[in-house]
C-alpha cells in the first residue's frame, strides 16, 4: 500500500437525461474535486447522486458535459478502463468466489503475478482485519464483514479514486459508525480521492472534507461542513443540513443594513447579499444561536429580539430543545445545552434573542429549474 | 422437490393415482425389453438381454441411435449458444423490438409441431436441406431454442446487475466479466437449457419423419417405423435406454446443484 495518490476530478456541466420528455435527472453539475479530497454528494433520495457517481464510474453515459480525471476527459472511456475503485450499497461481492478470490479479482484482471497477488491480498485483508475469513464464501459472512471485503477489493489495485454509493446504507447504526471510522482511516492511510454518496447528513458531516448538496439534479451548494452549516446558500441547504428557524419576508435595505421585513416583525442581519434586496427572502437562524429569556428583556445593540410562547420541550440528553411560536406566527426551536438552560416551560412567554450576525439571508425559492411551465409565468411578470 | 407430509390424504391418493396413470404405461416397456420371445407378450415369461444386444449391434437400430446422438449433440451446442446470446438480448436490451424477438423465439413451443414440420419441410425442399444432417439440426435447434431461452432468461433476470458493474469497476472487460462472473452464475440455467435441448432433439419424431431419408433416420423415426410395420421387441429395449438416459439427464442439473457448495 505504498505510493498511492489521489487524482483530481472535474465535472464540467455534467447533464443526464433519460428521456426527452422529462427534465434532466442530473442538470448542469459543475464540481472540482481536489486530489486526495474526501467529498460527499449529499441529498435526498432521487436527487441524482447515484446517477452522477455512475457517470464518473462510466456506467451511465453523459447527455452533455464532460468529466476529467487529472485533466484528461474520460467521458468516452468504458468503466473497466477508468481504473476507479467502487463500493456498492449491497456489497456486490461475487457469490461464487471466496473472499480471497474476490479480492484477487482486480489483480488478476491486471495480469499480476500469482505470488504478488497472494501477498497483496493478504496485506489488504489484514488492513481490514479479515485475514481469517479468506476462504469463506460471501454468503457465509456478515453484512459488516462483507462491506469490509468490498472495500478491500476496491482498493487492492491501488486506484487513485474510490467511489462509494451509500456503502453503509444496509448496515445497522452501530456497525455504520464503526465502518465510518474505518473509511475515515482508510482515507487517511491511502491518501486517494474519495467520492462518497449518502442521504445521511450525519454521515456526511462526520466524514467529509467537503460536501456537495444535491437537490433535483443540481448542486445547491458545495463547501466544508462548517461553511454549509454557518452560511447555507439556499433554504433547501439550510433545512437539509441541521435544523433551522426560518423567517419569511421581504428583503429591504435601510441605512446601510439589510433586514427582512415580515408580517408584524423585522429581522436585522449583517448579511451583505445586496443582490437579494427587494425580493422575497428568508432569514435562517440555527437553534443554538437563539437565547431564551422568560419575560421581557432590555434589547441590546446588534441583537434581534422577538416575543414568543413556548409550545413544548424535548429533552435530548446533552441539551434540550425548546419549541416556540412567535407572536407573529413563526414556529421554531431553540437549543439549550444541559446546565445552561433557561427556566422556560411550556406556555411561558419568552423573549428570543440572537445576534444580528447569526442570521443568514437566502432566497425564498431555490434557483428555478428552467423549462418548467410555472417559470415562464414568473419570468414574464418579473 | 419437497413433499408436504401433512397434505390431505385424499389429495395424496389422487396424486398417486394420476402419477401411476401417467407413468405405469411407460414402465410396461421395461419388463417387455427383457423378454426372450419374439412377441409383445405381457408379462414376459422368459428373460434375456437378447434385444439389448440387437439394439446396440443391428445396423437397423444402431445407425439411427448414432444419428440421433450426433444430431442431438450438435443441436445442444448450437441451441445453448444461440439461446444464451438471445437471452442476453431479450433481458438486457431496452429496444422495443425485443418483445417481438422473444415471441418469435418462443413460438415453436406453442405452434403445433405438425404445422412447424410441414412449414419446415416445404422450405427445406426448396433449399435442398431435406434428408441432410444440417437440415435436421437446424430444424431441431428451432424447437430447442425456447427451452434454452426460458431457462437462461430466468437466470439472467435474477442475476444482480451490480455484480457485472462491480466486475467492470475492478478492471474486467465485458468478455472477462461474462466468462468469470456472469456465466458461472447463470450456469445452472444454461445447464438445464442444454439438457432440455438435448432431450427435445433426441426424442423429436414429427419433423424427423418429414426430413428423413434412407441415409438419415433418427431413433424415434426408426421406432415409429418398426412399431407400425413389424413385431420387434427391440423397440422396447430402445425405449428403456431412452427412458433411462433422459431421466438421468433431466435429474443431472438438480444433482449437480445439490453437490455444489452453499
Ligand atoms: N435508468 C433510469 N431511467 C429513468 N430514470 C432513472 C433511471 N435511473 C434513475 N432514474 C431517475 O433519476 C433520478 C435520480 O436517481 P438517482 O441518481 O438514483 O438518485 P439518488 O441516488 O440521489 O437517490 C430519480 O428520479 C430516478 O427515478
Ligand atoms: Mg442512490
Amino acid at each position: 500500500m505504498t505510493d498511492m495518490r489521489g487524482a483530481a476530478i472535474r465535472l464540467s456541466s455534467v447533464t443526464k437525461r433519460y428521456s426527452e420528455h422529462q427534465p434532466p435527472v442530473v442538470n448542469d453539475v459543475c464540481l472540482e474535486i481536489a486530489a486526495g479530497e474526501f467529498i460527499t454528494l449529499l441529498g435526498p433520495s432521487g436527487s441524482g447522486k447515484s446517477t452522477t457517481l455512475n457517470m464518473i464510474a462510466g456506467f451511465e453515459q453523459l447527455t452533455a458535459g464532460d468529466i476529467l480525471i487529472d485533466g484528461v476527459s474520460v467521458a468516452s472511456l468504458p468503466p473497466y478502463k477508468r481504473g476507479l475503485g467502487m463500493v456498492f450499497q449491497h456489497y456486490a461481492l461475487f457469490p461464487h468466489m471466496t473472499i480471497a478470490q474476490n479480492v484477487a479479482f482486480p489483480l488478476q484482471q491486471r495480469k499480476m503475478r500469482k505470488r504478488d497477488i497472494q501477498r497483496r491480498v493478504d496485506d489488504v485483508l489484514d488492513l481490514v482485519g479479515l485475514a481469517h475469513l479468506r476462504d469463506r464464501l460471501p454468503g457465509q459472512i456478515s453484512g459488516g464483514q462483507a462491506q469490509r471485503v468490498a472495500l478491500a477489493r476496491a482498493v487492492v489495485f491501488e486506484p487513485h479514486v474510490l467511489l462509494m454509493d451509500e456503502p453503509l446504507g444496509a448496515l445497522d447504526k452501530k456497525l455504520r459508525e464503526q465502518l465510518q471510522g474505518e473509511i475515515a482511516r482508510m482515507h487517511r492511510e491511502l491518501g486517494i480521492t474519495f467520492i462518497f454518496v449518502t442521504h445521511d447528513q450525519e454521515e456526511a458531516l462526520a466524514l467529509s472534507d467537503r460536501i456537495a448538496v444535491f437537490e433535483g439534479g443540481r448542486i445547491e451548494q458545495v463547501g466544508t461542513a462548517q461553511e454549509l452549516y454557518a452560511r447555507p446558500a439556499s433554504l433547501f441547504a439550510a433545512e437539509f443540513l441541521g435544523e433551522s428557524n426560518v423567517f419569511h419576508g421581504m428583503i429591504t435595505e435601510r441605512r446601510g443594513r439589510v433586514s427582512l421585513v415580515g408580517e408584524g416583525f423585522e429581522v436585522l442581519t449583517d448579511d451583505g447579499r445586496a443582490g437579494l434586496v427587494g425580493t422575497a427572502g428568508v432569514v435562517v437562524v440555527r437553534p443554538e444561536r437563539i437565547r431564551l429569556t422568560v419575560g421581557d428583556v432590555a434589547v441590546e445593540h446588534d441583537v434581534n429580539a422577538m416575543t414568543a410562547t413556548v409550545t413544548h420541550i424535548v429533552y435530548q440528553g446533552s441539551y434540550r430543545k425548546v419549541a416556540f411560536r412567535t407572536d407573529a406566527g413563526t414556529t421554531g426551536s431553540a437549543r439549550e445545552p444541559a446546565g445552561a438552560e433557561s427556566s422556560a416551560m411550556p406556555g411561558d412567554r419568552v423573549t428570543l434573542c440572537w445576534r444580528v450576525g447569526d442570521g443568514v439571508i437566502v432566497p425564498a425559492q431555490s434557483v428555478p429549474v428552467v423549462g418548467l411551465p410555472g417559470d415562464a409565468l414568473v419570468e414574464s411578470t418579473s | 422437490m419437497g413433499v408436504n407430509r401433512h397434505a390431505n390424504p385424499a389429495l395424496r391418493l389422487f396424486s398417486v393415482l394420476v402419477g401411476s396413470f401417467l407413468i405405469a404405461p411407460i414402465l410396461v416397456v421395461v419388463p417387455l425389453s427383457f423378454t426372450d420371445k419374439d412377441s409383445f407378450e405381457f408379462p414376459p415369461r422368459g428373460w434375456s438381454l437378447h434385444y439389448y444386444e440387437r439394439f446396440f449391434t443391428d445396423p437397423a437400430w444402431r445407425e439411427p441411435l448414432l444419428a440421433s446422438l450426433k444430431v442431438a449433440i450438435m443441436v445442444t451446442l448450437m441451441a445453448t449458444i444461440i439461446g444464451t446470446l438471445a437471452s442476453f438480448a431479450i433481458t438486457r436490451s431496452r429496444r422495443r423490438g425485443v418483445a417481438v424477438l422473444q415471441g418469435l423465439l418462443l413460438a415453436p413451443m406453442i405452434v403445433p409441431n405438425v404445422i412447424v414440420a410441414l412449414a419446415i419441410y416445404t422450405a427445406f425442399l426448396r433449399w435442398g436441406l431435406v434428408g441432410t444432417v444440417e437440415g435436421l439440426v437446424l430444424a431441431h435447434v428451432v424447437l430447442a431454442l425456447p427451452f434454452v431461452v426460458i431457462t437462461v432468461s430466468a437466470g439472467l433476470r435474477t442475476l444482480d446487475p451490480r455484480l457485472e458493474r462491480a466486475a467492470a469497476s475492478l478492471g474486467a472487460s465485458p468478455l472477462a466479466t461474462f466468462r468469470l462472473v456472469t456465466l458461472p452464475l447463470i450456469a445452472p440455467g444454461v445447464m438445464s437449457g442444454a439438457v432440455f435441448a438435448f432431450v427435445t432433439s433426441f426424442d423429436e419424431a414429427v419433423i424427423s419423419l418429414y426430413l428423413q431419408s434412407p441415409h438419415l433416420r433418427t431413433l424415434p423415426v426408426q421406432m415409429f417405423t418398426s412399431v407400425t410395420s413389424d413385431v420387434d421387441p427391440t423397440i422396447a429395449a430402445g425405449s428403456t435406454v431412452i427412458l433411462v438416459v433422459t431421466t438421468a439427464l433431466i435429474l443431472l442439473p438438480d444433482f449437480l446443484k445439490r453437490r455444489a457448495p452453499q
